[in-house]
């Protein structure tokens, strides 16, 4: 018994030993160096290949593009100072901002532009995103199939402009070049061999890459001589935290100053009152909807699929599921897009009309309706929320039974790209802010991302109307689209949007100046963190 | 003699338990959605640029071919590439396995001796002191050991020692890490390791305790308190010599814990070992290093079996009589 106190009372001084608040002291934390975690290793390295958003917001800091989006979201000129477009809308010239820097210390020039542009379409550096982004250049298919060197459609006209012809009319043209494909590398530096070091990820972004260490961190180190001002920050130190319960312990203890929550833990915040004032609700733009394949004969009639669309409540889910963090879907374009109709009302939640519907669709017994599987993502909670919800409404609202099919996230993908989903629970987030690419993009019969056998040549005209008209006609290209969305929606249901995505954000009241478009925070250049004060 | 030929059987009984998860293994990850083909195409690869990866891959032979060639390769340590390397960095599985599973295996031996000594101390407790306190305290720890999860343990570690007492370090040191003497790292070690020891600790204490209240009740204790043996000098000389059989037994199973234990307990603390590594291989699908991973517990698991098959004829004679 003795012995045993003994022990116990040694374990305790052990504990105790360690002195208190040796390990807080990171609570202070260091000005000018900006701490937040990741959840995962940098996939890539090179522009050229990257593909997610997380790895994206490093390489923003490093890299940049001709053009970007501001905190307005427009789309503005970066390392070109001006673009200007022929009449036909097939060739724009721009005109690159003089005296930019790349890391290594040279002078950015066209030649740099259109090195950069040329190696994203070489098809031994393996872009994933080159097809997508970049189809639209004269010569494209001849550098993608390894036929010609670089793009023959984009030239160098003198060191401070480049010349890009493309193959068709298309006013939303330049968003492309504010992704990540496009972003200017150093031509002395980077070669034609996949970026894998950090010694070669030169470009002219307000960052260079101090250290990077796999599972661990991520060290990025200011450019002195970056061409807007030397940023305010010192340092911004990622450390890569896959653990999400760890990630706010971090934040808890003031050892990271920035964290994103999970959309469902509003809970967590109200439970901390401490942080109420720290919590920053951010809009995305994606959209979370539900898809029907008209390849399935049991939705091949839209009452059916208008029949769902007006049993689900999607002001429960949200109020339930989410907190009401997340804003109710009724069309496809998420607001603040430009082209986002904010009068559309979408179909109503009308349970008794739904019924009506599915009895004229030949299913006066809801019980004759075939059970259908509704696939979605597996590992994430809010998929499974909206799944549940949904399953719920149909049976109460409708009668209607559906078998939950969570999946694998890649093996839903493949699933998905074959066409072989007939009922499912996904997310569109734009590529860049245009209604085309939620409209045309995804719905019009002959796009790539349309596997859903969906073909209204009323919702084509309209899109492929639209897409040709330059920008000075917005409002009526905009109006164009929004009627195409009304057909999407009220006429064929083909989707049934759910909620436009809101995420919650804790940000310690220390940092100052982070600047966000739509699309995600900007490069850190105002941000900056200073405890002293 | 004996010896050698019990572990030569065993050795040999080895290979095909080795072939059959290897096997297995492989053909799993084939039947998995996506290849490495796939992965390298990305998201919007197009299936032009998945053949062409596919081919120069070599993805496109037989499949046995392909078993084969990572069988014979495996056996020279060599598991390939992973398919999601961090630039230049962490490229090669056997690098990988090299660096983290050391750190791995440094806290799981820790984890070992502690619940070792702990488990044996509190079993003996709980054995002298038979239906009292101490015992009562033993069981309900070694209930609690063994019903709460790690995933449980870790947060609330956390908690209290990190985010209330201030008195442990929440996570592994970032980069520091590599330059810091293991002395420097023991704090950091503390909260994990202990977590991990948790569970083996409350098996060893159950078994010690049975163990001991069995001893303690059999004729030769009460012979040897009548010939006036001291009570410490029985405990430690007769009746924990017993113990010892079931123990050794429990830490050779424990092991095998540890390794799946060090999944959570390493996610939570940011401890930069296998048990990480492979929790991020497998969300992300990264296949050779699952591969990698499960031959190499194999591998342990067979050898420490074996070290326990070796090691309970050495401590009871009535085992070595048995075989």
């Amino acid at each position: 018994m003795r012995l045993c106190f003994a022990i116990l009372v040694a374990c305790a001084l052990t504990v105790v030993g360690c002195s208190k608040g040796k390990y807080s002291a990171a609570k202070a934390g260091e000005d000018h160096v900006l701490v937040y975690p990741m959840p995962n290793n940098p996939t890539k390295l090179d522009p050229a290949t990257v593909e997610d958003g997380d790895t994206l917001e490093v390489l923003t800091q490093v890299y940049e593009g001709l053009v970007e989006y501001n905190e307005h979201n427009e789309l503005v000129g970066n390392l070109a100072e001006s673009w200007e477009v022929s009449d036909d809308g097939l060739t724009y010239t721009f005109h690159l901002k003089k005296g930019v820097k790349l890391h290594s210390g040279r002078e950015m020039t066209a030649e740099d532009v259109k090195f950069s542009w040329d190696r994203a379409a070489t098809p031994s550096i393996l872009s994933p995103t080159a097809e997508g982004y970049m189809a639209d250049i004269v010569g494209f298919e001849e550098c993608w199939s390894g036929q010609a060197k670089g793009l023959s459609g984009a030239e160098v006209v003198d060191p401070y402009t480049i010349r890009v012809r493309i193959k068709e009319p298309k006013a939303y043209w330049p968003m492309y070049l504010q992704y990540a494909c496009y972003f200017i590398v150093d031509k002395d530096v980077v070669g034609m061999e996949p970026i894998q070091s950090a010694e070669r990820m030169v470009g002219t972004g307000p960052f260079t890459v101090e250290q990077m260490v796999a599972d661990q961190q991520v060290v990025l180190r200011r450019f002195d001589d970056y061409h807007k001002g030397a940023p305010k920050l010192q340092k911004i130190v990622r450390l890569i935290v896959q653990d999400p319960n760890t990630r706010r312990s971090l934040y808890e203890s003031g050892q990271v100053h920035w964290v994103q929550l999970e959309r469902q833990d509003k809970q967590y915040v109200d439970q901390h009152p401490e942080f109420k004032n720290q919590m920053h609700i951010v809009d995305r733009p994606a959209i979370w909807y539900l898809g029907f394949s008209v390849k399935e004969r049991a939705f091949q009639d839209a009452r059916v699929r208008k029949a769902f669309a007006m049993a689900i409540n999607k002001d429960r889910i949200i109020k339930e599921g989410f907190d009401g963090i997340n804003q109710r879907a009724n069309g496809i374009v998420p607001p603040d897009i430009p082209g986002h109709n904010p009068d559309f009302r979408g179909l109503p939640f009308d349970p008794a009309a739904a019924k009506r519907l599915l009895a004229e669709a030949g299913y006066s017994d809801p019980k004759t309706f075939p059970v259908m599987p509704m696939y979605f993502r597996a590992d994430r909670a809010d998929t499974r929320i909206v799944a549940q919800h949904v399953q719920q409404d149909l049976m109460q609202n409708l009668g209607v039974s559906i078998e939950l099919q969570p999946m694998e996230w890649k093996a839903l993908l493949e699933k998905r790209n074959k066409g072989e989903l007939p009922f499912f629970h996904l997310r569109w987030h734009a590529d860049y802010l245009d209604p085309q690419n939620f409209l045309s993009f995804m719905l019009h019969s002959k796009a790539r991302e349309n596997t859903l056998g969906y073909n209204n040549p009323r919702f084509d005209q309209l899109c492929d109307t639209a897409d040709r008209m330059p920008l000075t006609q917005n409002e009526e290209r905009f109006r164009l689209y929004q009627e195409a969305e009304r057909i999407a929606v009220v006429e064929d249901a083909i989707w049934i949007p759910i909620y436009f995505q809101r995420d919650i954000e804790l940000i310690r009241p220390e940092v100052t100046g982070i600047r966000r478009s739509l699309m995600g925070p900007l490069p850190h250049i105002e941000t900056d963190v200073v405890f002293s004060k | 003699m004996l010896l050698a030929k019990r572990i030569g059987a065993r050795l040999l009984w080895a290979i095909p338990t080795l072939v059959f998860i290897s096997f297995i293994t492989f053909g799993i990850a084939e039947l998995a959605p996506g290849d490495a083909a796939t992965t390298l195409a990305g998201e919007h690869g197009d299936a032009a640029t998945v053949e062409r990866i596919r081919e120069d891959l070599g993805l496109n032979r037989p499949f046995l071919v392909r078993y084969w060639e990572f069988a014979t390769n495996a056996l020279r340590g060599d598991f390939g590439k992973s398919w999601y390397p961090l630039g230049d960095q962490d490229t090669y599985v056997r690098d990988i396995l090299r660096t983290r599973a050391w750190r791995s295996l440094q806290m799981a031996a820790l984890a070992i001796v502690l619940a070792a000594f702990f488990g044996v101390l509190l079993g003996m407790v709980a054995g002298i002191w038979h239906n009292r306190f101490p015992d009562r305290l033993a069981v309900a720890f070694s209930t609690l050991g063994i019903c709460v999860p790690n995933f449980v343990l870790a947060p609330l570690f956390i908690l209290i020692f990190a985010l209330k007492l201030e008195v442990l370090p929440m996570t592994w040191p970032s980069v520091t890490a590599a330059e810091m003497s293991f002395v420097e790292l023991v704090p950091y070690m503390l909260m994990p390791v202990v977590i991990l020891a948790t569970r083996p600790a409350a098996v060893i204490t159950r078994l010690t305790r049975a163990a001991m209240i069995d001893t303690l009740s059999q004729d030769f204790i009460r012979t040897a308190l009548a010939k006036g043996v001291p009570f410490t000098r029985m405990v430690f000389h007769h009746a924990l010599r017993n113990t010892l059989v079931p123990v050794a037994t429990a830490i050779g199973t424990s092991f095998g814990y540890l390794l799946t234990g060090s999944f959570i307990v390493e996610t939570a603390f940011r401890v930069p070992g296998l048990g990480q590594k492979t929790i991020d291989a497998i969300y992300k699908g990264d296949y050779p290093i699952i591969q990698a991973v499960v031959l190499l517990f194999a591998v342990t698991f067979i050898l420490v079996n074996l070290v326990v098959d070796v090691v309970l004829p050495m401590l009871d004679p009535r085992i070595r009589e048995s075989a």
